[in-house]
Order: C-alpha cells, then sequence, then structure tokens
C-alpha cells in the first residue's frame, strides 16, 4: 500500500489518516449501526416472506403480515435499510480519505441520517398499513419518499463539502464511481417518483419506468459504491496497486452506460415495445465488457496479492465479492438466451439474480469495507473474533442457500408451467418448485443467525469506542492493518 | 480524467441518455396510445373502469397481489400462457391505458390473472377462492376480507356458503366486494387492430430470427 505508482489511493506523502477517520467517525459509526440494524431487520422480513411460501397461513390473518406486504417490507428493508445505509457509511469514509482532508464539523450529515432511517420507518409503516404505491422498489408512499429525499440531500452536501476541500487533484477510480453514484441517485429517485407516484405515466410506460429505476438503483448507486470500496480497498489490504489500471476507466464507463439500460430485459415477452426489450437484453450483453474489465483490475489483483495480504474477513468478503460479480454479469447473458428465457421468465430466478447483485456482490463489499474501516474509526480491533466468523460462513451458507435454491425452485416452477400435460393445473406447478423453499426459508435461518452476529460485534465495537479508552495510538493501528480487522 | 467537471458532465450526459431513452422515448411515442374508438360498437375500447373496480385495483395493490400473480399473456412463442387458457391473445399495450396504478408483476408463484374475470363467471367463486384457497393452492386465505356477522331476518345474498352456524353467516367486505368487482373486471377479448396482427406460424428459420432480435 506505500507503493508510489498512480494507479494506487495512496500517494507518497502520507496524509493524516487518523485525523481524516476521526473527523468522519460519529456519522460513519451511526450509519454502520443502521445498517447492520436493518440487515437483521431484513433477513428476519426475508425468513418471514419465505416461510409463508411453504407454509400460506403462516401470518396470513392479518392484512398487515400477508405475504404481499411482507415482501416488499423485506425488499425496502434491504435496499435502502442496509443497502443505503452501508453505502452512506463507505461514501463518506471513502471520500474524506481519497481527498486526503478531514470532514468540516458539520452535524447536518448525521441529522441527515437520522430523518433518512425515519423516512424508511414512516414508508415501511405506510406499506404495511395498506399504503404501498404498488411500484416495484418505489413502494413507500410519497411522503416517506419526501423526507428520504430531502435528507438525501442533506448527506450528499455533507460529500459534497468535503470533496470541494479537497487536497489531491488527481482523482481515482473509487472517487469516480462514489461521487457520480451519489449524483445520481437523487436523480433516479426524483425522476421515479415524479413519473411513476405522482403518476404521468399511463399503461405499461409505468411498468418500463420502474423496471428503470429498479435496476439503475443497483447500476447506478449501490453497485458503484460497492465497486469503488472495492478499487479503494483490495489494492491497501493486499498490498499491490490495481492490476492494467487503464482498464479501469474503460469498466467504470461502460458498466454505467450499459448497466443503466439493464433493467429492461425484464420486460421481455411484456406489453412493452419490441425495441425496449432488444436494448435490455444488448444491454446486458454489452455489460461483459465492463465484467471483463473490472474483473481484471480486481480479480488479477486479489489473486496476485493473495498472499502478500494475509487473511481476515475483509479480504474474504471482497473476493467473493469479486466472484459474484463477475457471477451476475456472465448469468445474466446466459439467462437471456431464448432457450432459456423462455423457462426462467416470470418465475424464481429473477428474484435469484436480484440477490446475487444486491447481496452476494453490493453487500459482500460492504461487509468487507465495513470490517476494514470500523477498526479504523473506533481505534481497536472487532471486539469478537468468534462473531465475525460466525457472520462470515453464516453470510455465505446463507447466501448460497437462497440464490441456489432461488435458482433450483425457478428452473423447476418454470419447466412445469411451460409443461402443460405434465402439470395441468396450478396446483401441480406449485408443487414442483415447493421443495426447494423450504430450502430458501433454511437459507433465511441461516441469514438471521449471521446478521445477528454482526449486528451485535457493531454495538459492542461502539460501545467500547464510547466507554473505554483506547488501547493502542493510531500510529500502531496503521502499522499492522490487517491485525486491526479482527481481535486475533 | 482526473478532473471533476468531465467527469460530472460525463455522469450527466449518461444518465441525460438514459432517461431519454428509456423514458421519454416510451413516453412520447406508445405512451400517447389513445382508446380505440369502435364505429361499430359506438364505444371506445379498452372502456373507462367503474368505480368499484378503480377501488378493487387499490385493493389489488395495496396487498400486493402482484408479488405472486403477473397480469401480462405473453405471445404464444414466448411461453404457454395462452395454451394454460390465461387469455384469447397476448397482451398489448393499449390494455392498460385506462389503468391508474399498472400490475404487471413478475412471478408466476399463481396463475396469470389478466383475464381471470373471463375464465371465472361467477363471483361467488372468487369469494369462495379468497375465503378458503384449495389445500394444495399457495394462496393464503384472505379471511380479513370477510366478516362474520350475525344473521338478523333473512340471510345476505352475498353471503358465503361456508360451515358457518345458523345464527352466523360469512360476507364479504367492501373491500372484498371491490376487489371481486376488479377481478372479474379482468378481461381483455377486444381484439385491437394491433392484436389481429397473427405472427406468422414459427417456421424454424423465422422462429429463429424473432429470437435473436430479442423479442
Amino acid at each position: 500500500m506505500d507503493s508510489t505508482s498512480s494507479n494506487t489511493p495512496t500517494s507518497t506523502s502520507q496524509p493524516d489518516w487518523a485525523r481524516i477517520d476521526a473527523s468522519v467517525k460519529v456519522p460513519v459509526l451511526f450509519f454502520i449501526y443502521a445498517a447492520a440494524a436493518w440487515l437483521v431487520t431484513a433477513s428476519v422480513l426475508g425468513f418471514i416472506a419465505a416461510a409463508q411460501l411453504v407454509q400460506p397461513a403462516f401470518l396470513a390473518d392479518c392484512a398487515w403480515t400477508t405475504h404481499g406486504r411482507i415482501v416488499p417490507l423485506a425488499r425496502n428493508a434491504l435496499i435502502y435499510g442496509w443497502g443505503f445505509n452501508a453505502a452512506f457509511a463507505v461514501m463518506i469514509w471513502m471520500v474524506a480519505r481519497l481527498c486526503r482532508t478531514p470532514a468540516p464539523k458539520w452535524g447536518a450529515t448525521l441529522v441527515g441520517g437520522l430523518f433518512w432511517n425515519a423516512g424508511i420507518k414512516l414508508g415501511m409503516a405506510g406499506i404495511i398499513i395498506g399504503q404501498s404505491t404498488g411500484h416495484f422498489m418505489l413502494e413507500m408512499p410519497a411522503y416517506a419518499a419526501a423526507i428520504m429525499f430531502v435528507s438525501y440531500g442533506i448527506i450528499g452536501a455533507g460529500v459534497t463539502v468535503i470533496f470541494s476541500r479537497r487536497r489531491e487533484g488527481n482523482m481515482f477510480a473509487s472517487q469516480w464511481y462514489a461521487l457520480t453514484a451519489m449524483f445520481w441517485f437523487p436523480w433516479l429517485f426524483s425522476i421515479a417518483q415524479y413519473t411513476l407516484v405522482f403518476g404521468s405515466l399511463r399503461g405499461t410506460s409505468q411498468a418500463i419506468a420502474a423496471a428503470w429505476y429498479g435496476h439503475n438503483v443497483y447500476a447506478l448507486f449501490l453497485g458503484p459504491i460497492a465497486l469503488g470500496a472495492l478499487y479503494y480497498l483490495i489494492p491497501k489490504r493486499v498490498g499491490r496497486p490495481i492490476t492494467q489500471y487503464p482498464l479501469a476507466q474503460i469498466g467504470f464507463w461502460s458498466f454505467v452506460f450499459f448497466g443503466s439500460f439493464g433493467g429492461l430485459a425484464t420486460l421481455v415477452g411484456s406489453p412493452v415495445p419490441a425495441w425496449v426489450q432488444t436494448v435490455g437484453i444488448s444491454a446486458n450483453f454489452m455489460l461483459l465488457i465492463p465484467v471483463f474489465a473490472i474483473a481484471i483490475n480486481l480479480g488479477v489483483t486479489l489473486l496476485s496479492g493473495s498472499k502478500a495480504g494475509g487473511s481476515g474477513p475483509a479480504l474474504k468478503f471482497f473476493k467473493l465479492s469479486v466472484l459474484s460479480f463477475v457471477a451476475v454479469g456472465g448469468l445474466s447473458v446466459v439467462l437471456s438466451m431464448p432457450s432459456l428465457s423462455h423457462t426462467i421468465q416470470f418465475t424464481f430466478v429473477g428474484e435469484a439474480l436480484d440477490q446475487l447483485h444486491w447481496y452476494a456482490f453490493a453487500s459482500f463489499a460492504f461487509f468487507g469495507a465495513i470490517y476494514f474501516m470500523l477498526p479504523r474509526l473506533i481505534v481497536r480491533p472487532w471486539p469478537s473474533g468468534a462473531l465475525v466468523t460466525a457472520h462470515f460462513w453464516a453470510s455465505v451458507a446463507g447466501a448460497i442457500m437462497i440464490i441456489g435454491s432461488l435458482v433450483l425452485a425457478g428452473f423447476a416452477q418454470g419447466a412445469a408451467i411451460n409443461d402443460i400435460e405434465g402439470y395441468p393445473a396450478f396446483a401441480d406447478v406449485v408443487a414442483a418448485s415447493s421443495g426447494y423453499l423450504v430450502a430458501l426459508a433454511l437459507g433465511y435461518l441461516t441469514l438471521i443467525v449471521g446478521h445477528l452476529a454482526f449486528f451485535v460485534n457493531v454495538v459492542m465495537a461502539i460501545y467500547q469506542a464510547c466507554f473505554s479508552k483506547p488501547s493502542d495510538s493510531a500510529e500502531t493501528v496503521f502499522s499492522a492493518p490487517a491485525a486491526m480487522e479482527v481481535n486475533s | 480524467m482526473n478532473r471533476g467537471p468531465y467527469l460530472f458532465l460525463g455522469a450527466f450526459v449518461i444518465l441525460a441518455f438514459s432517461w431519454t431513452a428509456a423514458i421519454l422515448a416510451n413516453q412520447l411515442g406508445y405512451g400517447a396510445v389513445t382508446p380505440y374508438y369502435d364505429d361499430l360498437a359506438g364505444q371506445s375500447f379498452p372502456a373507462k373502469q367503474p368505480g368499484i373496480v378503480a377501488r378493487g385495483a387499490q385493493v389489488y395493490t395495496d396487498l400486493g397481489c402482484a408479488t405472486c400473480h403477473t397480469q401480462q399473456v405473453r405471445r404464444a412463442d414466448l411461453g404457454s400462457d395462452l395454451a394454460r387458457g390465461w387469455g384469447e391473445r397476448a397482451s398489448v399495450g393499449r390494455d392498460y391505458i385506462q389503468e391508474h396504478t399498472v400490475q404487471l408483476g413478475a412471478n408466476h408463484i399463481g396463475p396469470d390473472l389478466r383475464n381471470v374475470g373471463a375464465r371465472i363467471e361467477d363471483v361467488n367463486s372468487f369469494y369462495q377462492i379468497l375465503y378458503s384457497p384449495s389445500e394444495d393452492s399457495s394462496m393464503p386465505a384472505y379471511r380479513f376480507l370477510f366478516e362474520e356477522t350475525e344473521i338478523t331476518g333473512e340471510v345476505s345474498a352475498d353471503a358465503l356458503s361456508v360451515n358457518s352456524t345458523t345464527s352466523h353467516q360469512v360476507v364479504p367486505t367492501e373491500r372484498a366486494r371491490s376487489l371481486v368487482a376488479y377481478l372479474a373486471h379482468r378481461n381483455d377479448t377486444y381484439a385491437y387492430p394491433e392484436t389481429n396482427f397473427i405472427p406468422p406460424e414459427p417456421e424454424a428459420e423465422e422462429a429463429a430470427d424473432a429470437e435473436e432480435e430479442g423479442h
């Protein structure tokens, strides 16, 4: 990490990292705490939804907990609760470090964060009592969205102030991703709210706008911030510069350009213009370019430096995150092939791809980033190594179970639907996939265990930071970064 | 690419292009599709939804029915929708233009409901399915859409034929009535000019071409 070449995020003159970290400590710790709490909530809701697929009578007697409300609740808790809070934490910390400047004292970021989370709670309460807007990823009613929009503006303003004070003119790849994502989301969100919730679009134009927005929350916000974290932290963690750094620029522009159309591929066969569907499929195919470029940048760096970097939870999560990124890029293309897409369209496979994007790629990158940055913020190691291990293995096992069972259930379901002679009644179709859905529910139970371990560890770490003195000085911390990830 | 302004200019261009192509172009083009006036029938199709149907659409939306049910019938070469009797023809964009919130759905956990009103003609069957779905169905019972009331005088006309006592009856709530009115209204049978287009019988070569184009 002390390389002097320009393709690492670190220049020769070391700024005062400890001072920069301390300047963003309060809001970043708050966002990490809120993210972890939402993650537990999301996995509990995910478990309820999966259990209802196995046992429809489960919590079915009350309108508030009907399956059709639990599913959007779980998705909103995962995306806006966990995903965005984790992204805010990573974004603020990473931008301050890459701009080599301590954040000014500005309490408003914390206020923005509190209101962001209050907005989600209000919006989820709205879904529970039956005020869902009915649009994918925009289910929260308009009053909650307005609060989220304003509080996002406050959080974004804080990051912009840090950026405007930057002492380093050279912008590293992570900054491209983090800063453009910060700029894109409010635009996306306001377009989607205006066109869908306030209703200026008619007919299936709504479906196009919802598919476009829903995918772009990943392709233009969560995905770029996760990639930014990987570009920043993988070289730091393995002690090597990014391999073939010039490819990063191709990777960045092609990822965001083609990614912004990727959501249209979910509309194949829908009553929308044929060119919309074609653009979506072509975009997914063209996404192989950035996947290839980014895989060389990150994957080869990881492989070539894996011995130097040792192990540790951050690195393990980064490896799986990069692997999932490549896997989802390849799978999106393979599953667009007509022979396969005729089977798996409108099945659980769509949700499996979403979980690969949101969980196995983006969330794993955020996990790794949090394992790296939290010890540096509180200047002491993680309280419990056992909880870190439990979190890692439960997350990996849970992700494999969930995504695997969704793919298998989807193929069984799709094949049964298309085989009318073998499965004449719809109940037969249901029976074809029901076995895999048990594995789905078990996968969510595993995730609950892992996420609880993570949450407890985060709470203990923040508690220690507030109520006990640090054991070591900052210098000791930065001389041995690997040791800081876990209390071994 | 080390200067902020270029980065933000590029970011602006990408989102503006994506928005123009995906949202604006569609809205200007087929978003302007109007109802089709049929001279012979003397009315427009799709017809405006009656009020109770529009209220039922809200119930459908707020209960999240679209989580498990689609409302879109695909062409015969893209899936078994038509063969399963989910419609007489594939859905077209014009079918949806009178709907406030289009609920296409994305997963066939249950059957497609776009033409369920044509398949199930007796509204009491809808109430029966909502109150107690068949045992092998993966749909929960929506008991909260019904209320058990004491029988005063005659049994209510739309009381469900379920095992209730002689003194009590199960009747649908207002929300259930709206929802069922909405479901019974799911019936796209009108043939628009664009639906009279019959795709050529999928001879091997043409089918392959269509697939390559991503249809």
